[in-house]
């Protein structure tokens, strides 16, 4: 006889809520249904009525974790429609703060993995590391997590001490080559929580048109960076693996955030004297036009439309984050899987509800 | 050289010719056949990124289909005619989500699609509540 299970919208294994209801013969799941909207705060609608000037604080609470790379994209698209161009200095700080965000955010993903699948020294372990990218992001901007390191036009704060950065730089690699990585990639209990769990194949991942280290763990080889000029004279490298299950997915983030520790590392040693910010600013009124504008977030593309009315606030702003095309996906992961299995499955796309309600 | 999606875009019913702003495409066509849109995007494997809804006079949302197409963005924006449009989720999975909102924020209706159920929308408040107008 099959029963349904409502869990959440306040769960024991997430902070944020969201509701899943799955129905079960025995231990397998058999159907899924999900619920959002438990925190919507119409962000959208508040940005259409504020200045841009606010508004760039306001899509920075978006998300508490990648709250840089939402004020970078709405600078960017408000720079697209004013026809800026955005000083080599402050393109390679904002990439910095970027990975920065990218290794807070999969360390603390990672973290909570560790915890998911009882593994409670590797949590502490990892939320160490986790202290040291956020005392680094804390010494250039001032925050921990809202950072207000993006203006239109430009970055507001420099970095006046790359060797500081270099150096927790160093630790994090050494930490993550030493500890972090052995015991994700080679630990057999972990790997057998992990391997064969939470199936997502290339097709379906296309079909749902999923994003980030979620699709690259389904061998989509899709990264914004790719196409950025900065990230292109870094040498950046995509990370795709094409196992589809937990286990890939957790390889994909593990080996980006090598890749973001190099990134951090080749842009101090080559970052470009200049200024901080394109002449002529504050940049207050955005002329009449739309654009489209895009970003990787640390969950995947970030999507920002803007509409300028040739006033100081915009006529809409549309944000479509990672987590809002990624947590569909639970679905077509947990059918026949194990009920047990579940709480690791949605922790594997690393959802963030407070991105997707916004 | 014009791509291969460029060509099978501009040739859809309702289509209009393809403009290039702000280093993305961009087509304005109030009428388009969106599932014969959606049909040709799936057969040429473009991803859906995403669907805006605008508020537009009289009741009518404008609708924008953004799609990663090789090398940047294509904006498609199409209008609801009496408040209505097809749905695409039925062709493109992608959509369903991105659909519900529009219609929870804008009261668009989405024919055909498959769970046309409130999404986003606190349930105290009714459809349409990002029209100017209706909020506060």
């Amino acid at each position: 006889m099959p029963y349904t299970i409502p869990i959440g919208p306040y769960h024991p294994s997430m902070e944020e809520p969201y509701k899943i209801s799955v129905t079960c013969q025995g231990e397998t799941i058999h159907d899924v249904a999900i619920d959002i909207g438990f925190s919507f705060r119409a962000i959208e609608l508040l940005a259409q009525r504020r200045n841009y000037v606010q508004d760039l604080v306001l899509v920075e609470r978006v998300c508490g974790i990648c709250s840089g790379v939402h004020t970078m994209t709405f600078a960017m698209a408000a720079e697209a429609l004013l026809e800026l161009d955005v000083p080599a200095r402050a393109q390679y700080i904002r990439v910095i703060i970027s990975e920065l965000e990218r290794l807070h955010s999969h360390l603390l993903w990672a973290g909570i993995a560790a915890e998911d699948i009882g593994f409670q020294t590797m949590f502490m372990e990892i939320f160490a590391l986790r202290e040291r990218v956020m005392d680094a992001l804390e010494a250039i901007s001032g925050n921990r997590v809202h950072y207000a390191m993006n203006c239109i036009g430009g970055v507001n704060n420099d970095i006046t001490d790359p060797d500081a950065l270099l150096a927790a730089m160093r630790d994090i690699k050494q930490a993550l080559e030493q500890v972090v990585m052995p015991v994700f990639t080679r630990n057999p209990t972990v790997r057998a929580r992990m391997v064969g769990v939470g199936m997502l194949t290339k097709e379906q991942a296309i079909a749902d048109g999923v994003v980030g280290p979620f699709a690259r763990a389904s061998g989509l080889d899709a990264d914004i960076r790719s196409e950025h000029p900065v990230y292109q004279a870094l040498g950046f490298k995509t990370v795709v693996e094409h196992g589809g299950d937990v286990f890939a997915r957790v390889l994909v983030r593990a080996f980006e955030m090598l890749e973001s520790a190099r990134l951090i590392e080749q842009a101090l040693h080559n970052l470009p004297a200049g200024p901080l910010c394109a002449p002529g600013g504050p940049f207050t009124v955005v002329p009449e036009g739309e654009v489209t504008v895009r970003s990787e977030a640390p969950r995947g593309e970030l999507l920002y439309y803007l509409q300028g009315n040739g006033t100081d606030h915009p006529a809409r702003v549309k944000i479509r984050t990672p987590s809002y095309v990624n947590i569909p996906a639970v679905e077509p992961m947990a059918l026949g899987q194990q009920l047990g299995d579940l709480p690791l499955i949605q922790a594997s796309l690393d959802p963030c509800c407070s991105c997707t309600d916004r | 050289m014009t791509a291969e999606w460029e060509t099978r875009l501009e040739a859809l019913p309702g289509a209009a010719p393809l403009t290039y702003v702000h280093n993305q495409w961009w087509m304005d066509a109030p009428v388009l056949d969106v599932r014969a849109l959606a049909q040709t995007m799936l057969d040429l494997g473009v991803r859906l990124c995403t669907i805006t809804g605008i508020a537009v006079a009289e009741g009518e949302t404008q609708v924008i289909y953004h799609y990663a197409v090789p090398g940047g963005v294509l904006n498609v924006k199409v209008q609801t005619r009496s408040g209505k449009l097809n749905s695409i989720t039925p062709i493109t999975g992608a959509a369903a989500w991105a659909e519900r909102e529009i219609q929870d924020l804008f009261g668009a209706t989405f024919t055909g699609h498959p769970n046309p159920s409130r999404l986003i929308r606190p349930a105290q408040l009714a459809e349409g509540f990002f029209r100017e107008g209706s909020a506060d």
